[in-house]
């Protein structure tokens, strides 16, 4: 089945016409560049030469099919959280020293996040569990266990390129996604709306695509669902939950969970939903006869890699060069990725992504980052500052190699996803040509 | 000339611009200024302004947090004020604090995020707007390079319209580091290219209207709190000085969110709030401004009607508020909720909070043909 719908989709491709002179030749630099900036971190010396010889089908290939390691989290976050209730027999200064020592493994954790992306060649891999990390949110600040949203992290990891389905369904089971949403909270007769409503609003369907009724309902099938207390893991509690009839969609039964997210999957809008978030993921504008067909693919068998795969092979994408703005974890982690940088030690890394409004492990809500807000002005005096602290120790920890690819082999402005604004001084060096180009509103592209 | 010299002689120019004109005519061409201060995490609205008449009900509810006589300011038979306040006790003998009671809107949200968002945007419980209710008419009423200056943090009341609006921390800070904002002069049809420099353009605009204001002076004998929040109150009262054109200013002052051991806590935020804003009032009359200014408090929500088991307070609704300034007809708007018939164990409004908006774009800038969206608000007469 899935070959098939394979098949149907290079003869979709060809099709397109346009796109199939440019996908059979071998990559300019400039096309890395694009397909690094959106699907990696950027085109860093190894990853521009892996991808050079290829043709785009094959660079995509490439980064779809890169192994992605093992997560080893810090010890701190690899070990249950105490359970409130022997806590709670704890005096008050005990609870606070155990809180603090918590909030510090966040931040170790958050450490080690940020420290991971500076390394390692399964880009995108790491690309697509960012998305989906800011798609099914949760937050130490409201969880506070750095154990669950670690286990939430390698769930997200281990399904980023795999079947939304499957993904769904354990995303609605995870403890931390549980406590974050409060339906630990969501009992027969004492529900809680709170996941309900944000999974058919954020996670599947989006607004507009079903009723008050529809999450009073859903709410319904979800009571029971909860976190054990002591094992930490998530538990059926079979008397919490409500095993009445509900109405969803216009159909009835005993529904729970799994039924739901079945019901939830059964309808149009969500296909729809998840690809147009993945498309503007890669892509700057929407294109409505694209997503609806590589929606109505994705339906059959939620396949997200063979989703990724055909946005990022659309002319749509290959057009869009230099047309979005870089994250802060791209404008940051891309930079030191290619420049490497002594001053800017993964330490201080994530306190400059929460100044710049991307707070890994912590999003503002739970609609995630304020993805429109990256280029506000306050944040864009700190993203311009930050780039030049991070060239200042640029020079005495740059490679011969790497000053020759970065100064001798290109124009140092063929980094920038479109040309300069603002034209370097013709005597400037290596170091002064890099601090141009990171101050340069070109640097905020991708 | 290299570029930064030149930048550094462009921050020089408002410093020749405005000294140009007289004070008064200045002043003229400003329009009159909304201080907003946003009270974030949800205050306890019934620990800072306690309804006497409903005595034996709050104290049932609160047995060990409520307020007791030593610990309140009657302000007349009907309320008292938290003590912490008693820095505002001048303002109220004044005639120049109103307290606007009961804000809120129907079925009450009690998420922090949904919340401040519903208040921000000026929308209904179900309603989703993307526009913050002062985008519109801070821009109508901006007569200057920027319509808005946000100090810290939460700028959402200013967001997804034409408002060009500012975030800084501080003055200070804001001006040594814009500094190394080159100037850029680009016109792109890549519409990210044109946002990245619009922003940029925005801190340049906000480098060269404000970097003729001089910052706050830190600690020592400033009569402003000690604290972030205290010098961002002094930065405001410098802008508001300097009588740049700037309509809106908005700071925050939290954690209100005082789910345990609330009592001290909240008392301290409040004394810090009401220090703060004496000192500001105490500047501005002396410089002839307090006429020109509305001070207006806001918060997500008020707090639970009840106490809970850890001294403290959980997520809630009604609440009254702060309105302050030279023009403002002091007093009591609007009726306190019942702590007796509450519903979800809540006090249940009686004024709506956009109410409050409206009063502030009719009675307070004269803009009648600015509209709070969702209804034809009702304005609450407390401007003289």
């Amino acid at each position: 089945m899935r070959a098939l719908w394979a098949f149907s989709f290079c003869v979709l491709l060809a099709l397109a016409g346009t796109g199939l002179a440019s996908t059979a030749f071998a990559l300019e630099f400039q096309e890395a560049r694009h397909l690094l900036l959106r699907a990696g971190f950027g085109p860093e010396r190894r990853m521009v030469e892996a991808l050079a010889p290829l043709n785009r089908q094959d660079a995509v290939e490439l980064l779809l099919g890169e192994p992605a390691p093992a997560l080893a989290f810090p010890a701190c976050a690899q070990v249950p959280a105490v359970p409130q209730k022997l806590r709670s027999k704890w005096s008050r200064d005990e609870r606070r020293a155990y809180r603090k020592v918590q909030r510090q493994c966040g931040g170790k954790l958050k450490e080690w996040y940020t420290a991971r992306l500076l390394v390692g060649k399964s880009v995108l891999h790491e690309q697509m569990t960012l998305f989906w990390h800011n798609h099914f949110t949760s937050s130490l600040r409201k969880v506070r266990d750095p154990q669950l949203i670690a286990n939430q992290h390698r769930m997200l990891y281990e399904g980023a390129l795999g079947h939304f389905d499957e993904l769904l369904l354990a995303a609605v089971r995870d403890p931390a996604l549980l406590l974050y949403l409060d339906n630990v909270n969501n009992r027969k007769r004492k529900p809680n709306e709170n996941l309900a409503r944000e999974l058919l609003e954020l996670f599947t369907m989006g607004e507009g695509h079903y009723s008050e009724q529809d999450i009073r309902e859903s709410a319904r099938a979800l009571t029971g669902l909860a976190v054990d207390p002591v094992s930490r893991a998530t538990r059926f509690y079979r008397k919490r939950h409500d095993n009445g009839v509900k109405t969803i969609f216009g159909s009835a039964g005993r529904y729970d969970s799994r039924q739901l997210v079945d019901l939830i999957l059964r309808q149009p809008a969500t296909a729809e939903y998840i690809t147009r978030e993945l498309w503007l993921n890669f892509v700057s504008e929407p294109d409505e006869m694209q997503i609806r067909q590589l929606a109505s693919e994705f339906k059959h068998d939620w396949d997200i890699a063979q989703l990724v795969r055909g946005i990022l092979l659309s002319e749509a994408f290959w057009r869009d060069q230099g047309r979005m703005v870089k994250s802060p974890v791209e404008l940051v982690i891309g930079s030191v990725r290619l420049f490497g940088s002594g001053t800017m030690l993964s330490k201080g890394l994530p306190g400059l992504l929460r100044r710049m409004g991307q707070d890994l492990f912590d999003p503002p809500n739970v609609k995630g980052w304020a993805v429109d807000e990256w280029i506000g002005p306050s944040r864009m005096l700190i993203r311009v500052v930050a780039g030049e602290r991070l060239v200042r120790g640029f020079s005495d920890e740059a490679s011969a190699p790497q000053l020759a690819y970065l100064c001798a082999e290109r124009d140092m402005a063929d980094f920038g996803a479109v040309p300069s604004v603002v034209a370097t001084e013709p005597d400037s060096d290596c170091q002064q040509r890099i601090e141009a180009l990171v101050t340069d509103p070109a640097w905020q592209l991708k | 000339m290299n570029r930064r010299s030149l930048l550094q002689y462009l921050t020089l120019m408002p410093l020749l611009g405005p000294a140009g004109l007289s004070a008064a005519s200045r002043e003229a061409s400003s329009p009159p200024v909304l201080l907003l201060v946003e009270l974030n995490g949800g205050n306890d609205s019934l620990n800072t302004v306690v309804p006497l008449e409903q005595l034996a009900a709050y104290q049932h509810l609160r047995p060990n947090l409520g307020l007791n006589a030593d610990e309140r300011l009657d302000l007349d038979e009907q309320y008292a004020l938290n003590l912490a306040f008693e820095p505002l006790l001048p303002v109220w003998e004044a005639g120049n604090l109103a307290l606007v009671h009961g804000l809120g809107y129907p079925q009450p949200n009690r998420s922090h995020f949904r919340a401040i968002e519903i208040w921000d945007t000026a929308s209904g419980a179900d309603e989703f707007r993307d526009e913050g209710w002062l985008a519109a008419p801070s821009n109508t009423l901006g007569s200057s390079e920027l319509d808005a200056l946000v100090f810290g943090r939460n700028a959402a009341a200013f967001a997804g319209g034409g408002c060009r609006f500012l975030v800084i921390d501080n003055l200070k800070s804001f001006l040594a580091q814009s500094r190394n904002i080159e100037k850029v002069v680009s016109d792109s049809s890549n519409p990210a290219m044109r946002r990245v420099i619009d922003a940029r353009y925005r801190i340049q605009a906000g480098e060269k209207l404000l970097s003729g204001v001089r910052p706050a002076a830190s600690g020592g004998t400033s009569p402003y709190p000690a604290s972030a929040f205290g010098r961002q109150l002094a930065d405001a009262a410098s802008v508001i000085r300097a009588d740049l054109g700037v309509p809106v200013l908005k700071l925050s002052l939290g954690s209100f969110d005082t789910h345990r051991n609330q009592k001290q806590t909240h008392a301290r935020l409040l004394r810090h709030l009401a220090r703060g804003l004496a000192a500001l009032r105490s500047e501005l009359k002396t410089s002839g401004h307090w006429e020109r200014v509305l001070v207006v408090t806001y918060s997500e929500f008020g707090r639970r009607a009840s106490e809970n088991g850890s001294g403290g307070t959980d997520h809630g609704t009604a609440a009254t508020h702060f309105v302050l300034g030279g023009r403002v007809r002091g007093g009591h708007y609007g009726h306190h909720p019942s702590l007796v018939e509450l519903a979800d164990r809540d006090m249940q409004f009686t004024t709506d909070f956009r109410r409050l908006y409206q009063t502030v774009l009719t009675e307070w800038w004269q803009q009648p043909d600015l509209r709070v969206p969702g209804d034809e608000w009702e304005t609450l007469g407390l401007i003289g």
